[in-house]
């Protein structure tokens, strides 16, 4: 069982049929979401799509949500279930490209100068190789080290076990590591 | 040296994740202070983390896009009553 979280009150009564309740659900978590679903699939009509139709199934399915994991973490899972849905659906070449072709192809040759603006240069440059893994690896790294989940949550949200979701997560900062390099 | 670099491979992921005791920590960072392969490893994914980990608080938590969600599921929910047999 989950532990109580400021969330428990108000999903009790959305389950009552409170409409209200679950609208100040949407305002606690909407923003959030939208910026975790924007990170998967690099699309803001899309991510503002998935965010609306995430929201719209919680609402639909809130009477099942047995409490088992925190409100969030099942919000969150169909979230990044709905935008991986989309993803291996549209298979958007250019945003799934393998490590070998980010290697290759360089986003930004120019070095940046010294102090504060290298510090954006780099923060850029891991926007972008977030971006450019695959949503397999981005996801679990979206979650853990943006969002700042913990392991399990962050597991639970993919329906990995936590120890394979360790070990993409591993291999997801690596890659972006090799796609840094030359910031570093 | 090979002993120490396969532990310290081996636990990178969790001393990034915190996850090791104080002992596996300070037995890891005195392998990575002296291993050329392991020390920029290791500072290199501590830094993306603290650098990543601002991307994500620099979103609070908020409703800034609360309202057009609930525009649509007003909608959604609207269209869902109209349907036969809806329990709503």
């Amino acid at each position: 069982m989950a532990t109580d979280s400021p969330d428990d009150a108000l999903v009790a009564r959305a389950q009552q049929g409170d409409a209200g309740a679950f609208e100040e659900l949407v305002r606690l978590h909407a923003d959030r979401l939208h910026a975790v679903v924007q990170r998967l699939v690099n699309d803001e009509h899309e991510a503002q799509e998935i965010t609306q139709e995430t929201f719209l199934r919680a609402w639909r399915g809130i009477r099942g949500f047995k409490g088992e994991a925190q409100f969030f973490t099942w919000l969150y899972r169909i979230g990044v279930n709905e935008a991986n849905r989309r993803l291996k659906r549209t298979a958007n070449a250019a945003t799934q490209r393998s490590l070998e072709d980010l290697t290759q192809e360089p986003r930004d040759p120019a070095p940046g100068p010294e102090g504060q603006s290298e510090q954006r240069d780099l923060q850029t440059a891991l926007e972008a190789a977030v971006r450019d893994l695959h949503p397999d690896y981005r996801t679990p790294l979206i979650l853990r080290d943006i969002e700042g989940l913990s392991t399990n949550e962050a597991a639970a949200i993919t329906g990995l076990h936590p120890a394979a979701f360790k070990s993409r997560l591993h291999r997801a900062r690596l890659n972006v590591r090799e796609a840094v390099a030359k910031y570093l | 040296m090979r002993r120490e670099h396969r532990f310290s491979q081996s636990h990178l992921p969790a001393m990034l994740d915190d996850e090791l005791t104080t002992r596996q920590r300070r037995r890891l960072q005195a392998h990575a202070d002296d291993c050329p392969e392991c020390g920029p490893v290791l500072l290199d994914l501590l830094r993306f983390r603290r650098i990543l980990l601002g991307l994500g608080r620099s979103v609070g938590a908020g409703s800034a896009r609360a309202d057009g969600i609930l525009q649509y599921l007003r909608t959604a929910t609207v269209i869902d009553a109209q349907r036969p047999g809806s329990a709503s």
